[in-house]
């Protein structure tokens, strides 16, 4: 037999209510729980890292105490460091700058060619030279070219003949010191251009200054020996003594008698014996 | 009321409350506590970073410990060869007296130039180098006031670093000789630390010839002494020998002529008389302080002039 309730609804509700309102009071409380629960691991993983960094900071401090002490002992030693580096510095220029320079170019200079001056310069080396024959300046540009301490040679040079070649010619009959006396030739200068260039001196003038100088102090004009015109004046006037000449920068062949100086462009100086050659 | 209240009510209501709850707690407590613990990470990290600088730091105190160690130790070595003591007492007058006037040999500018010239003597025994300009050798009058002595370049002062610079002419008799010579200056103690700079060689073997300028640079050793406020002094031309590196040419017009050299000075190197400014002159501590010649001082240092003491004056007379 089938049974109905007549009852109406709100007979259980109240029950029903009073569940639900359980049921979400244990779920506040659940949410209450959980989060106090988070806060609790969380606190606990801090206080780990809390205690590492306890446990660390005397590592540290104990970093901090050293280095500041060896900064103290480096402050403190910058001035004696500094008079000593100096004086090592010096040292070193003294036995260490132009030996090896001087010493280089004179490995790589041909038999023959003969040196007038020398003359460092911060990264150049201006050296006044003298050689027999053409041959042997060339030779020496060959070889000169080859030195690794070498980056670029530079030559002047004047005299050089114009074609057809005057009978006899040998060059500047006269010239200065190196040269053999009565023997012809040629003056050259050579202007060689350093990889590394000659450092400054060093110098100290108080605390922390012991680095290097003002560079140089090693200047001086240009010995120009080779393009002063003293070839036996087979040179136009307009070419003489021009700094910078090169080889090659001889006047127009056509333009120069064979008889060297009796030229119509040939007014200048003449070295003795060669007019009229 | 509360009869009124449906379960779907009592949901919402509970989920709402539930929602407002969990809001509550993450914004305050939970955010709270994770902020703690990023600001712990964050203290952690750097003094991790710090503590694992321990190593190094370590490691840097005692590469400290032994670089300064080594720098006194090489100093002290270096200062005993190059560094002279230069005498000074412990005021400036006193110095002045002592020092800087003639002293038989024992003035600080006599003893310099004596060094310097033995290690030349010595460099012709050794290298053959021949020294063609000794008359560059030469330090400036020092002026009778105690109180402005340069003792060397302008404004120095008394120290602490003191500077000297000569221009060299040598002649060597061959290449090795001369490369050997400059490296010698480096051999010459207590005349302050030589550096060789500005070489130019020309001529040949056996005549090489070489100028090059050699800088002393002392660092004083002595205490540098007090200056005596109650004094000055002022005076005329620098003396005779004092000239040649252009420095003095104090003005004021002392006119002794040749006053006495200092021991051991060269002959011709005397310097034009006082009253020729030099382009890099010293300044004249008095103008006009002409004196009758004949009643110039002997020695080179103070070149005459008046010293006064405590409002006094006293002419000196030697």
């Amino acid at each position: 037999m089938l049974r109905i309730n007549l009852l109406p609804p709100y007979i259980y509700e109240g029950a029903k209510r009073r569940n639900v309102m359980i049921l979400w009071v244990v779920i506040l409380l659940v949410v209450i729980a959980g989060f106090v629960f988070a806060k609790v691991q969380i606190d606990g993983q801090t206080a780990q890292v809390v205690a590492e960094t306890e446990r660390l900071t005397p590592d540290a401090n104990k970093a901090d105490q050293l280095q500041a002490q060896a900064d103290q002992i480096n402050q403190q030693s910058a001035e004696i460091r500094g008079k000593r580096d100096f004086v090592k510095n010096a040292r070193l220029y003294n036995s260490t700058t132009y030996q090896p320079v001087v010493y280089n170019i004179r490995d790589y200079t041909m038999k023959g060619v003969l040196y007038s001056s020398l003359q460092p310069a911060g990264q150049t080396v201006t050296l006044s030279a003298y050689a027999q024959t053409l041959a042997q300046v060339g030779h020496y540009l060959m070889w000169m070219e080859h030195n690794p301490n070498v980056s670029h040679v530079s030559i002047q040079l004047s005299g050089l003949p114009s074609f057809p070649v005057p009978p006899g010619f040998n060059g500047q009959p006269q010239g200065l010191s190196p040269r053999p006396p009565g023997a012809g030739g040629y003056d050259f200068t050579v202007t060689l251009t350093l990889v590394k260039p000659i450092p400054g001196a060093p110098s100290y003038t108080g605390a922390a200054s012991a680095g290097g100088g003002a560079p140089g102090g090693m200047t001086a004009g240009p010995m120009g020996m080779g393009g002063m015109g003293m070839g036996g004046g087979f040179t136009a006037p307009g070419s003489m003594g021009a700094p910078g000449m090169s080889i090659g920068m001889t006047p127009p062949a056509g333009m120069m008698g064979s008889g060297g100086g009796r030229g119509p462009m040939v007014s200048g100086p003449q070295a003795p014996g060669s007019a009229g050659r | 009321m509360m009869s009124k209240l449906t379960i779907l009510h009592i949901h919402i209501i509970g989920l709402v409350v539930a929602l407002l709850v969990g809001a509550g707690l993450y914004y305050t407590i939970i955010t709270k506590a994770i902020d703690q613990k990023k600001k712990a990470e964050t203290d952690l990290a750097a003094v991790q970073a710090r503590a694992d600088k321990l190593p190094t730091a370590t490691r840097a105190l005692e590469q400290a410990n032994r670089d300064k160690a080594l720098a006194e130790a090489e100093w002290s070595i270096y200062e005993k060869q190059y560094m002279p003591v230069i005498g000074y007492a412990n005021d400036t007058l006193t110095t002045w007296l002592r020092v800087f006037l003639p002293n038989k040999g024992r003035s600080w500018p006599e003893r310099f130039i004596r060094t310097v010239r033995s290690h030349m003597e010595r460099e012709r025994k050794v290298n053959g180098i021949i020294w063609e300009n000794p008359g560059t050798l030469v330090l400036p009058s020092y002026g009778p006031d105690p109180n402005t002595i340069d003792v060397g370049q302008q404004g120095e002062g008394f120290g602490p670093v003191l500077h000297y610079s000569y221009q060299m002419a040598v002649r060597a008799p061959n290449l090795d000789k001369l490369m050997q010579h400059i490296k010698s200056w480096s051999t010459l103690a207590q005349a302050g630390v030589p550096v060789v700079e500005g070489l130019q060689i020309s001529g040949n073997s056996p005549n090489l010839t070489a100028t090059y300028n050699v800088t002393f640079t002392i660092i004083v050793r002595d205490k540098i002494p007090a200056p005596v406020p109650r004094i000055s002094g002022s005076g005329g031309g620098t003396g005779g020998g004092m000239m040649g590196r252009g420095m003095p040419g104090m003005g004021g017009g002392f006119s002794a002529p040749m006053p006495g050299m200092m021991p051991g000075m060269m002959p011709g190197m005397m310097g034009a008389p006082g009253g020729m400014p030099g382009p890099a002159s010293r300044p004249s501590t008095s103008m006009g302080m002409t004196a009758p010649p004949g009643m110039g001082p002997s020695g080179p240092r103070s070149g005459g002039g008046s010293l006064s003491i405590g409002g006094a004056s006293a002419q000196r007379a030697d």
